[in-house]
């Protein structure tokens, strides 16, 4: 018979009060009972189960889908870190403004920047005196006059999306905050919320009001505790110091990578598996537990300070057109200084990576580039040195500036192995729930694996570009036109390499065993 | 038995057959339908013009047209997670092909269900769900009533292009009383959990772990044990969930199905009874808005097995040295005969709430002009409040309760010392005490079952069970349903008039009755209650 320690009791309580469905309280009391007993074990569950008020069968059913809820040994799961980087880890310590107006990273450096009085020294939570005198539809048309597109991936106008919100007389509305960043090579919304939690808590209140939430919800990967501890503190802070008013509750993924999509991430938060909703209805209809709900990206949330306080006009006078504003870079890859960059919309990757970042480290050159998380299609290096860091540039030169994952790949790398890597990840995260991504990422993971040790023949890399074009367009979410797009783009770009594992049975770039 | 008979209505189908009501409705814009307001939508499939309902999915409304779109996720009757991706459709206007069972009409709208490209996306899913199906067709039951089978010949024809091991699943598992799991056949559409969880209101059975590991599974101990967990099976559209109790035992091309009704409780679900070479197999809801919609309980389901010849009785049997033995029919109705001549003070008749109205009817006439009966009681199943159910189960597990007490004088009463007691189908336990009380001069028992009960009947005959008849019930609701003979009944078994023939003409006298049509007449022009009812019986 398995039972909460009294201290963890009266969190149990806690965690009921802070969620408006029983059910949404199975998860964090997952991560209680693994907390408590380091594994999660049948007779954790049925007593999790009763007080969530769910099916003790559900219960099991939601936790096996969640790599970190798995036991120690056999079923243990080796999380893909989202600083993926074929072999080489990156530090996100590293992080720096590298454009004359930063707005996001201005106060990076600042020792202690998450402590409360340090942040208002730097002007933290200034911006907010101005709330009182707009109302929602006056912060909504602020942010949908700054064109400011979100950060998140599918840079989607964060002040239109505002606009769709269908509130219904007497019913909730809530704003959710994506701090679940898992796609690789991305790591600059951990960077904020370690160096400026103020800020991105800032940010939720502009969001807050200009979309009157009745309450906040922040969902963070798994694997980020120090990020979310050190969030928490802040939000103490701010909350005693009544700087901030809004509802607030911390969720946490168990290391699930589809659950940084947005409606697999309402499902998350439910007390659900992390399955994506067919759209339509669209969140901002019906999202968290059924009521409009808006979901922002951290980075998106930390821009809102600056426009709140200096003005559209002066967000549209950085950056392009269609791109206003800066973004921050997760730059990782063979470059000499691998790191978080904020530039301004619009600067050329040539100039970023070689004035900015140090060039190509160990001499070597550019070979490929992924501008924004591998869901994207890969740039070769004529096509990623051609290009600006906006949206529109890389749409023109095929890709997507996405999450702004930028992962540069030297000409020692073997695109082979590269795929192989990226369908392995994409084959262990995808949710299951539709046939063609569910049967699609292991089969190209199998044929790319097979491909990539010498065993693979003509006919696979063509297969492998079917499934990739049979999954395209016709999921459920995006997930697997993440794989798709890696699939097609690495598989035609650098074919050559490909017909080289096939026609010499090996991966040319490995010691010859001669 | 507290039952009172209520004025009957007929059903939504009346004859047990189901009519769907269409909401399609005549051309005009706007219609009513209930008193509330309906907008109309007009949309073209295929460059067939229809109108629709504000709100039909544009797979219904294809579906109204007779353009069959494949699918395997969506089921009418439960909510539609647009997961399997089989039912895509071009929409013009929509830039990449839609899933037809979740996307609204409009008013306008132009949907292709047969493009290339349409084509080519269900050639995709067909072979991503083969990919790691198992090449288990030769010896899995679902084979020639299964959806993959089915659309794969109608859709695909591609061979398969896997050169890797495929997925491994568990197989073979039985996951409760009457359900076994394959879990490398299934296709993950959810049929099963959104059924169990919608309408069964319990959550026995879902999907773990998730990518391609994803598994159909139950989970804690807890098994896939309500009542109507074979209707999984029959949503099933691949052989993932099968009936343990079908398993291995027939082809279903060699089946013909017949329709009739259950007689398992009052709630008379329509089914389909699956026969190969005069023997029962199985089974399965037959779709009855109004009665049983898609669905009946895995007890009724079962109930298939009073036809097999292993549960019925074949001969007659008397009575002889306290024991029953089984003689041939001109023997026992000789004995008949000469216990009737013989002499009683009084008949009494026991009718059965177990069986049709016709059968009933033939038993009535029976009596009352042969064996001098001038009471009509009836019996039946105890009730059961422990069966009854907010779904279909009802506490009364006879399938013509309304019927035969609309004919009978009253239940089974007070039984004259000394008189002739005629018996349809048996008595309860209690009133077996009653009867040898009475010490009853004789006592004939007309019945389909074995007798389990001892040596207490004087002359037991066989009759056919209602699968072999055509018959009428009343059933819950006082909807009434008729159902045709799905069987053949056993050589020397025929139904209850055809009994009462054999007894008339032992005993030297003529008898017409001899179809359910000619019960049925006698009843209207003989029976108050029945010459009273509104339309034809």
């Amino acid at each position: 018979m398995f039972t909460f320690t009294p201290d963890r009791k009266k969190r149990v309580a806690e965690i009921l009060s802070a969620y408006p469905e029983k059910r949404a309280t199975l998860l964090p009391l997952l991560w209680l009972v693994k907390e408590q007993e380091g594994v999660v074990t049948p007779e954790a569950i049925a007593h999790v189960a009763e007080i969530a008020g769910v099916a003790e069968a559900e219960a099991h059913e939601v936790k096996s889908f969640y790599a970190m809820f798995k036991g120690a040994g056999t079923d243990a799961e080796e999380l893909p870190s989202n600083s993926l980087v074929f072999g080489r880890a990156v530090a996100p310590s590293y992080c720096r403004a590298a454009c004359p107006r930063p707005l996001i990273t201005r106060h990076f450096d600042v020792p202690r920047m998450a402590e409360l009085a340090v942040a208002r020294q730097h002007g933290a939570y200034v911006s907010l005196a101005k709330l009182s005198r707009l109302r929602p539809e006056d912060l909504i048309a602020l942010v949908m006059d700054s064109g400011l597109r979100g950060r998140g991936g599918a840079g989607f106008p964060t002040g239109r999306k505002w606009h769709h919100l269908k509130r219904r007389p007497g019913k909730q509305v809530y704003l959710v905050v994506n701090a679940d960043e898992s796609e690789p090579g991305t790591f600059k919304d951990r960077a904020i919320i370690e160096r400026d939690p103020h800020l991105l808590l800032e940010g939720i209140a502009i969001a807050a009001a200009a979309i009157t939430a009745d309450k906040v919800f922040v969902y963070f990967s798994g694997d980020d505790e120090i990020p979310m501890s050190i969030f928490a503190q802040a939000l103490r802070e701010a909350r005693e110091g009544g700087l901030i008013k809004f509802d607030c509750t911390i969720c946490r993924n168990a290391g699930a990578y589809i659950c940084g999509e947005e409606s697999a991430l309402l499902n998350s938060i439910e007390g659900r598996r992390g399955e994506a909703r067919a759209k339509p209805p669209f969140p901002t209809e019906a999202g968290l537990f059924g009521y409009p709900t808006a979901v922002q990206n951290v980075e998106t949330l930390a821009v809102l300070p600056f426009i709140l306080r200096e003005g559209a006009v002066a967000f549209r006078g950085i950056g392009t057109a269609d791109s206003p504003g800066t973004r921050l870079i997760s730059l990782s890859g063979h470059v000499e200084r691998p790191g978080v960059y904020e530039v301004e919309m619009g600067m050329p990757i040539a100039e970023f990576i070689t004035e900015c970042a140090g060039g190509i480290a160990g001499g070597g050159r550019l070979k490929a580039l992924f501008p924004g998380g591998v869901s994207v299609p890969v740039l070769t290096a004529p096509e990623a040195l051609a290009s600006r860091i906006d949206f529109e540039s890389i749409e023109d030169a095929g890709s997507h500036l996405g999450t702004g994952g930028m992962i540069a790949i030297d000409d020692s790398t073997c695109m082979v192995s590269v795929l192989m890597d990226i369908a392995r990840f994409f084959a262990q995260e995808s949710c299951g729930e539709c046939t063609p991504c569910r049967e699609g990422c292991g089969w190209i993971h199998k044929i790319a694996r097979r491909i990539e040790r010498g065993e693979g023949s003509r006919e696979d890399i063509n297969v492998m570009i079917d499934a990739a074009d049979g999954m395209s367009g016709r999921t459920i979410c995006a997930l697997a036109d993440g794989l798709a797009a890696a699939v097609l783009s690495i598989a035609t770009k650098f074919r050559k390499e490909f017909e080289e594992h096939v026609r010499s049975g090996r991966c040319p770039s490995a010691p010859s065993p001669l | 038995m507290s039952f009172r008979p209520l004025p009957f209505v007929r059903g939504g189908s009346g004859w047990g057959r189901s009519t769907s009501p269409s909401p399609c409705l005549p051309a005009g814009g706007q219609a009513y339908k209930g008193g509330k307001r309906v907008i109309m939508m007009r949309l073209t499939i295929d460059d067939r013009e229809l109108e629709v309902a504000d709100g039909t999915t544009v797979l219904a409304a294809a579906d109204r047209l007779g353009l069959r779109i494949p699918r395997f996720c969506h089921h009418p009757r439960l909510s539609s997670p647009g997961n399997c991706r089989m039912c895509v459709v071009e929409v013009e206007g929509a830039e990449e092909l839609v899933i037809s069972c979740r996307e609204p009409v409009r008013d306008g709208m132009k949907v292709r269900t047969d493009t290339p490209e349409v084509r080519q996306a269900r050639a995709d899913v067909l072979e991503f769900m083969l990919l790691n199906h198992p090449l288990d067709c030769p010896v899995c039951d679902q084979s020639g009533e299964c959806a993959l089978q089915e659309l794969y010949f109608e859709h695909s024809q591609r061979p398969s292009r896997l050169m890797d091991p495929k997925v491994r699943k568990r197989k073979a598992a039985r996951i409760g009383p009457h359900v076994m799991l394959d879990a490398e056949r299934c296709v993950q559409c959810t049929r099963c959990v959104r059924f169990c969880d919608e309408v069964v209101g319990r959550h026995e059975i879902g999907l773990c772990e998730r990518s391609d590991r994803t598994e159909i599974s139950v989970s804690a101990g807890i098994e896939f044990s309500n009542a109507y967990s074979l209707c999984a099976v029959d949503i099933c559209p691949v052989g993932a969930l099968t009936s343990i109790d079908f398993r291995f035992k027939k082809r279903v091309w060699y089946l013909s199905s017949s329709p009739t009704i259950c007689t398992g409780c009052s709630r008379g679900c329509n089914v389909w009874l699956d026969r190969s070479e005069g023997v029962p197999y199985r089974m399965r809801s037959r779709e009855n808005e109004a009665v049983n919609k898609s669905w009946m309980c895995d007890y009724g389901r079962m109930t298939y097995k009073r036809a097999l010849s292993v549960n019925r009785l074949q001969t007659p049997l008397i009575l002889s040295d306290h024991e029953m033995k089984e003689v041939a029919w001109k023997d026992a109705l000789l004995r008949l005969t000469e216990l009737v001549s013989a002499g009683a003070r009084d008949c009494v008749c026991v009718l059965s709430a177990r069986s049709s109205i016709e059968e009933n009817l033939a038993f009535m006439r029976l009596c009352r002009e042969l064996l001098g009966a001038r009471r009509f009681y009836y019996t039946g199943s105890d009730p059961d409040p422990s069966f009854a159910d907010s779904i279909l189960r009802t506490a009364d597990k006879n399938p013509n309760f309304a019927g035969v007490s609309m004919i009978a004088d009253g239940p089974m009463g007070e039984l004259p010392q000394k008189c002739g007691v005629a018996i349809l189908d048996g008595l309860a336990a209690g009133e077996l005490m009653e009867l040898v009380s009475a010490s009853p001069a004789w006592t004939l028992l007309v019945t389909a079952e074995k007798q389990q009960s001892g040596s207490w009947a004087d002359v037991v005959l066989p009759k056919a069970t209602h699968f072999e008849q055509q018959g009428t019930f009343i059933s819950a609701g006082n909807i009434l349903q008729r159902a045709d003979a799905a069987l053949d009944p056993p050589a020397g078994v025929p139904p209850a008039w055809a009994v009462a023939g054999r007894i008339a003409n032992a005993m030297g006298l003529d008898w017409e009755m001899m179809d359910a049509a000619a019960c049925r007449a006698w009843g209207k022009a003989n029976i108050q209650a029945l010459a009273k009812m509104e339309g034809s019986l």
